[in-house]
């Protein structure tokens, strides 16, 4: 090649290098994800990884455990220990026999941060008669290098460090030497684990009375490796299947010898990689332990580890000697023998034979691997298309984009419970709304908040409603099942990236930013849903439930007024998506949907009622405006916790009512531009009365407007009808139904009735003789292979016809469908509403 | 704590030194990039940076060690070369002294691993029991003189640490590797597109079908108590087929990834479950290493002084064909021996050797008297059902040798082959037992479908026929179909990232 080329290609490839290197860094720069901000100033330090929160006294500590334990940001600081720390001084901070875990789950707020022990102690952590006692309670950050050097933890069922480690969350290189006594159980440094419990050991004496003892961990569902408990009868709990799991000493030179710990003079240590970075853990031989040092991704710790190998591998340094010997030998031999060999001529290898290649064979290939990327293009989005999870809330993230420019008035989002909670063909028929919902199950503010920067770049609503349940989560990270869906909606690879960083840990970003990897592997369940695709910009996201929920009593209580902090990931990105759209001039309304469960939410939904009036912003609390929906969850609940459609037409009434009263909203029914809203509705009303499982509800929907109703009666006994059209009068829907006297016993007949014009067709005829046209809809009567009587149509079956029962079609002239085909049978007056054959 | 930090940290120990992570494409890719752009003259080092990287990836003593390898071979190639030839003894001396330290060297990390001797920090360093195979090999060729000693320390580093082969060999030979490293390789549309195609196929062979394997397996293993036999004779079939898979797969990536660059690699697979017999299956199975054995154990051995003093015992006082057998057997013995150790460190890994040792042993012996037989019981000898016959006797014992090691523990060994004795439970194959050990239906299939894939290729290659250049002579788009279908196979089939699946996610949680 020539070099003038050479240099050319030289040229692009360092620049492209140049370019992909810069802009990763500027990638990282632009998704920054949005940050905690906190005001205490009492420790030193800022509280950065760098210039870490200093805890040097007893006053710190329960200065640290105080704000945790409120709520307060710096849980998600990280903090280190300066110096010994001794909880038995009885200065005005002392606490008599109860240390208070940090975090805990009766405040309700978790330590998120990261606590350094950096090799020191805590002496005289004493607790008697907790519920579940540790010095830290559930953690959902990380402690290191921390030892309890002595005191009395006992209870119901306790632990030495932490009592619950989360996903996420870790204990490493820690140690326990007071005495734990627990009742049901017990373990010498975590409860339970979800998450990390790496290199810990204990000393203390773990006794239960009734339960089990761990000697590190009781119950582990997550990572426990490396550790050692000296002097404990642990009973299988503790036993996690893993090789390197926690084991169970009598004596600490017992454990050295099982384990192959190196054991020399006073120095002992654990160290095991699979915690990532190497951790030492180094105790002495004696009665107490101590820390001697500690080597934690840093390096001051490596003289140290020379000096352990030099004492303990003396052959693997005698080998290394060995060589260095043999090398400086042949180093020497070499520079005397190179005179000679220089003079040998390294025979040239012969250049090959550039064959000259046709430049029709250059463009070939460069069109073969255009078209080896493009077809690859394809593929991948072919397979995302398929792949892609198809469950609701995915898609009422995606869908969003799909609507008609500006045409959506109200954007709906929040949890299950937004979807849920607004009826969107309520608010569109009787006030004129056009609202789209955007939920996803157990979306939190910083979903909430991603999927607004991305929805308002897609389609700037007119105006945003959010839920306000996300404040009562108090996860670090969300769980990944829901985490993904609340992702895939995201289109803007910048603001999923920043997504993406805010909700995942570290080790996952890449899998969930290019997202195929994680869901690739639900070829094995894929289904022809996945295939068909729904209507573009007639789907509203909305989360229409069916059904009751069925509780032994009615609800009853009061509503608390009191406020409860959320979490401080919560409310900063609560503040962030208010901020947000105050930027963008998008007025929001914050509502907290009806809940059976208010004595948990209503706390949260009135701190959401503080930050609203602080901010300005409007807030509607269905729970406190309307309490009669909260409390008669038979009637409008669908589940514990979501609406069902009778409860999401009165909650969107009273959403409806309090919009039109706060901003001055334009109708927009009748406007072309919101026709896919129209549309929708007539697809709505039409899937709805096909879920309906009540007759009077039936009815009452099928009142509503212009769908054709045909009957088709197969009884024998007049009266049993008589009580159904009865039925049919009470709600109000007499004249739909063919009155009593016009059906002869023993006879199949049909009715034909036009629900618009409310005229009945008498068209009593033998069911053999019939057959009725509706649109593309050939109906007939036809028997089945076992004698019974069924409805065809065309060829297909739809419905067969039982002994005593009516079959009800309903048939819908705007989009030739039928809407709904059910046959009430059993007892008439309370019929059982059946829709299919089994 | 600052949300959404990168911890460079964190990022650096989350890597691991293998072909199937992201972060190896990227790396790849650049490499690439960079070999070719640089001038010929240049290009090793490009190699040697992206060794280093992908060694490093493995963890400082990965790193440590390959310099350490590199630097006892380049200095006692350098050493032996340099005493002339006529002190034979001090040259022998150097050789032997050499390779003793570098054996006691790869013995002491991998038996370190089992008894625990130092701290656990002291990992067994990747693939060293590749290159020091290597390394001895190439010292020896200097000691006979067939290889001149390496003059560039850093040459001799490229050869041992070349990332391809780092991991899993194949075993090379420092004639036929290093000079490809070291002299640039232009670059060459078709063999690039060949090497890209074979890296594919070893994606499939690792990724879709051993890693999907791995799941059933290592299951039926953890659990062996469990199932009956017939799921652990399954299983164990299973499991030999996932080794097939997995390494020959992971030598098709690195000799595929290999030859991008333009370097040839050995080749390590020559169908070895098409073999009649045990010592053909040897030679065909992980062929670098027996290729590796006869050269600088068996051929040595056969010579040696205790060896031919046997044999000239057994002249004397037994028959005239025994020394012939005996130098064939008593070499075999001492390979066979070694090859157990070399696999892995403990008394199943001897036993495993013993194993094959005795079925070569016996095929050397006897192989007369089995033709007897067979022409007794009027075999036609090429047929090809007493070929699939043989074929599937070989699978069938290198499946009991699989079995021998797999649990790593000869208890366990033995309970797995009472419970295939005594407690088929055949039913388990049907009545949904089978189905609840991590792969459902379709994955069941997806593997059947994919191992009939598998035999396909492999009969075909039996055949001679090259895949790789009936692929190529396709027209442009059928080709690029076919490409693009390989790489969305690995993509949607692929065992990795975190394995989300619907089923497995509560719907609405709150």
């Amino acid at each position: 090649m020539k070099k003038s080329v050479r240099a050319v290609c030289f040229a692009i490839v360092v620049s492209v290098t140049a370019v992909l290197v810069a802009a990763t860094f500027h990638l990282f720069n632009i998704t920054r994800p949005v940050q905690l901000v906190h005001e205490t100033t009492y420790f030193e330090g800022d509280g950065t990884e760098s210039s870490p929160f200093r805890i040097s006294s007893e006053d710190d500590l329960i200065r640290m455990r105080d704000l945790v334990n409120e709520g307060d940001p710096i849980s998600w600081c990280y903090f280190v220990q300066t110096d010994d720390i001794d909880l038995s001084s009885t200065g005005p901070s002392a606490y008599a026999d109860d240390w208070e875990p940090i975090g805990v789950m009766r405040s309700g707020h978790y330590f998120y941060g990261d606590y350094d022990g950096s090799g020191h102690t805590i002496a005289n952590v004493r607790m008697a008669s907790a519920d579940c006692g540790a010095l830290f309670g559930d953690l959902r950050g990380s402690i290191r290098n921390l030892g309890i050097s002595s005191g009395l933890i006992s209870g119901d069922t306790v632990s030495g460090i932490a009592y619950r480690v989360e996903d996420y969350a870790s204990v490493v290189n820690c140690f326990n030497g007071a005495t734990i006594s627990g009742d049901r159980a017990a373990a010498g440094i975590v409860y339970s684990n979800l998450g990390k419990v790496l290199h810990c050991w204990n000393t203390g004496a773990v006794t239960c009375r009734e339960g089990h003892v761990g000697g590190i961990v009781y119950e582990s569902t997550g990572t426990a490796l490396g550790g050692v408990s000296i002097g404990v009868q642990a009973t299988p709990f503790d036993d996690v299947e893993h090789e390197s799991a926690p084991r169970t000493y009598a004596t600490l030179k017992d454990a050295s010898e099982k384990i192959g710990l190196a054991y020399v003079g006073l120095l002992n240590y654990i160290v095991s990689p699979e915690c990532g970075s190497v951790d030492v853990v180094i105790w002495t031989d004696g009665e107490s332990p101590c820390f001697l040092g500690l080597w934690d991704s840093s390096s001051r710790f490596v003289p140290l580890v020379v000096r352990e190998l030099l004492a303990t591998h003396a052959q693997l340094v005698l080998l290394l000697i060995a060589c260095f010997v043999m090398l400086v030998v042949c180093v020497s031999k070499y520079s005397r023998a190179r005179g000679k060999s220089e003079q040998e001529e390294v025979p040239t290898r012969t250049e090959k034979l550039s064959l000259s290649v046709p430049k029709r064979t250059y463009i070939f290939r460069l069109m073969s691997v255009g078209l080896f990327l493009a077809l690859l293009c394809a593929g991948v989005i072919g397979a995302t298309r398929v792949l892609l999870p198809s469950q609701v809330e995915a898609i009422s993230l995606r869908e969003y984009r799909n609507q008609p420019k500006g045409s959506v008035d109200v954007l709906n989002i929040g949890s299950s419970r937004a979807g849920c909670s607004v009826d969107i063909s309520i608010l569109w028929n009787e006030y004129g709304l056009a609202t789209y919902s955007m939920w996803s199950s157990s979306q939190t503010f910083w979903d909430a908040y991603y999927s607004i920067v991305d929805a308002i770049e897609a389609n700037q609503p007119s105006l945003v409603l959010l839920e306000a349940r996300a404040l009562q989560y108090e996860n670090k990270y969300l769980y990944p099942g829901p985490q993904l869906l609340n992702l895939v909606g995201v289109q803007n690879p910048i603001t999923k990236i920043s997504h993406v960083r805010t909700s995942l840990p570290q080790n996952d970003w890449l899998d969930y930013i290019f997202d195929l990897p994680v869901y690739h592997m639900r070829f094995s369940e894929i289904t022809k849903e996945d295939y068909s695709s729904y209507e573009q910009g007639v789907y509203k996201g909305s989360l229409p439930l069916y059904g009751y929920y069925s509780l032994p009593e009615a609800n009853e209580g009061s509503i608390t007024l009191t406020a409860k902090k959320g979490s401080a990931k919560e409310e900063t990105y609560l503040h962030a998506i208010i901020q947000l759209l105050k930027s963008k001039d998008i007025p929001l309304t914050i509502y907290a949907a009806p809940s059976i469960d208010y004595y948990s939410c209503q706390p949260f939904y009135n701190r959401v009622a503080q930050i609203a009036a602080e901010e300005g912003v409007d807030f509607y609390d269905c729970n406190i405006e309307n309490p009669t929906v909260s409390f008669s969850p038979a009637n409008y609940f669908s589940d514990g916790y979501h609406l069902n459609t009778t409860g999401a037409r009165e909650v969107s009434h009273l959403i409806g009512q309090h919009l039109r009263s706060v901003y001055s909203l334009e109708n927009h029914r009748g406007n072309s531009h919101y026709a896919s809203w129209d549309k929708y509705q007539r697809v709505f009303e039409n899937g709805y009365l096909a879920e309906i499982t009540k007759l009077a509800d039936w009815f009452a929907e099928l009142k509503r407007d212009g769908r054709q109703l045909l009957l088709v009666g197969h009884w024998v006994d007049g009266v049993a009808y008589g009580s159904f059209a009865d039925v049919a009068k009470g709600v109000g829907a007499g004249s739909l139904v063919p009155l009593a006297s016009s059906w002869r016993n023993s006879e199949a007949c049909l009715w034909f009735v036009d629900s618009t014009s409310n005229a009945l067709n008498d068209t009593v005829e033998p069911l053999e003789n019939y057959s009725v046209v509706l649109g593309s809809h050939a109906l007939s009567y036809a028997k089945s292979s076992d004698g019974k009587p069924m409805l065809l149509d065309g060829n297909k079956p739809v419905l067969g016809l039982g002994d005593t029962s009516i079959l009800a079609v309903v048939y819908d002239p705007t989009t030739d469908e039928l809407v709904d085909v059910v046959r009430f049978e059993g007892n008439l007056a309370s019929p059982n509403m059946v829709r299919e054959d089994v | 704590m600052e949300i959404g930090k990168f911890d460079l940290g964190q990022f650096w120990r989350s890597l691991e030194p293998s072909f199937t992570p992201w972060w190896f494409f990227v790396f790849l890719a650049f490499a690439l990039l960079w070999y070719y752009a640089l001038p010929k003259r240049g290009r090793w080092v490009i190699l040697l940076l992206a060794s280093f990287a992908f060694c490093a990836v493995g963890g400082w003593q990965t790193v440590a060690s390959v310099v350490l390898v590199a630097c006892i071979a380049w200095s006692a190639g350098l050493a032996i070369e340099a005493t002339p030839k006529k002190e034979r003894s001090r040259r022998k001396l150097l050789l032997s002294c050499t390779c003793i330290v570098l054996v006691v060297a790869l013995a002491y990390v991998k038996l370190n691993s089992l008894f625990k001797w130092s701290m656990a920090w002291f990992v067994v360093p990747l693939g060293i029991s590749y290159y020091t195979l290597s390394v001895i090999s190439y010292l020896a060729d200097v000691y006979r003189g067939r290889q001149a000693a390496e003059r560039n320390f850093l040459h001799m580093l490229l050869f041992v640490a070349w990332f391809p082969k780092v991991l899993e060999g194949p075993i090379e030979r420092y004639g036929k590797l290093s000079k490809q490293l070291v002299d640039g390789n232009e670059f060459e549309w078709v063999s690039f597109c060949h090497g890209m195609q074979l890296a594919l196929w070893g994606y499939i062979k690792k990724m879709v079908i051993a890693d999907r394997i791995a799941v059933l397996t290592t299951e039926a293993f953890a659990h062996h108590t469990k199932y009956g036999g017939a799921i652990m004779v399954l299983s164990v079939a299973l499991a030999a087929v996932q080794l097939y898979c997995d390494f020959s797969g992971c030598m098709d990536i690195a000799g595929g990834v290999s030859q991008m660059f333009g370097i040839r690699l050995e080749a390590n697979f020559r169908q070895p479950f098409f073999s009649r017999s045990a010592a053909e299956f040897w030679r065909r199975w992980h062929v670098t290493l027996g290729t590796w054995f006869k050269d600088y154990v068996y051929m040595p051995l056969t010579v040696s002084k205790p060896v031919m003093g046997v044999a000239r015992w057994a002249r004397k006082h037994v028959s005239n064909t025994a020394p012939r057998k005996i130098m064939q057997v008593m070499p075999l013995v001492v390979v066979w021996l070694f090859t157990g150790l070399w696999h892995g460190t403990g008394v199943p890994y001897l036993v495993w050797g013993a194993w094959w040792g005795v079925l070569i042993i016996c095929d050397v012996l006897f192989a007369k008297g089995y033709g007897r037989v067979a022409s007794a019981l009027h075999i036609d000898a090429n047929s090809g059902a007493w070929h699939a016959f043989q074929a599937i006797r070989t699978f069938g014992l290198f499946c009991v040798g699989r079995l021998i090691t797999l649990p790593n523990d000869l208890a366990v060994t033995g309970q797995i082959i009472t419970s295939i004795a005594t407690q088929p439970d055949i039913w388990q194959l049907v009545d949904g037992t089978l189905l609840n050990m991590g792969l459902d239906a379709v994955n069941l299939n997806l593997v059947v479908i994919c191992i009939a894939v598998v035999w396909v290729v492999d009969l075909l290659h039996e055949r001679g026929v090259c895949i790789r250049q009936v692929v190529g002579s396709w027209p442009m788009l059928v080709r690029d179909l076919a490409y693009v279908a390989a790489v969305m196979t690995v993509v949607v089939f692929g065992m990795y990232g975190p394995m989300y699946s619907a089923s497995a996610f509560v719907y609405m949680q709150y």
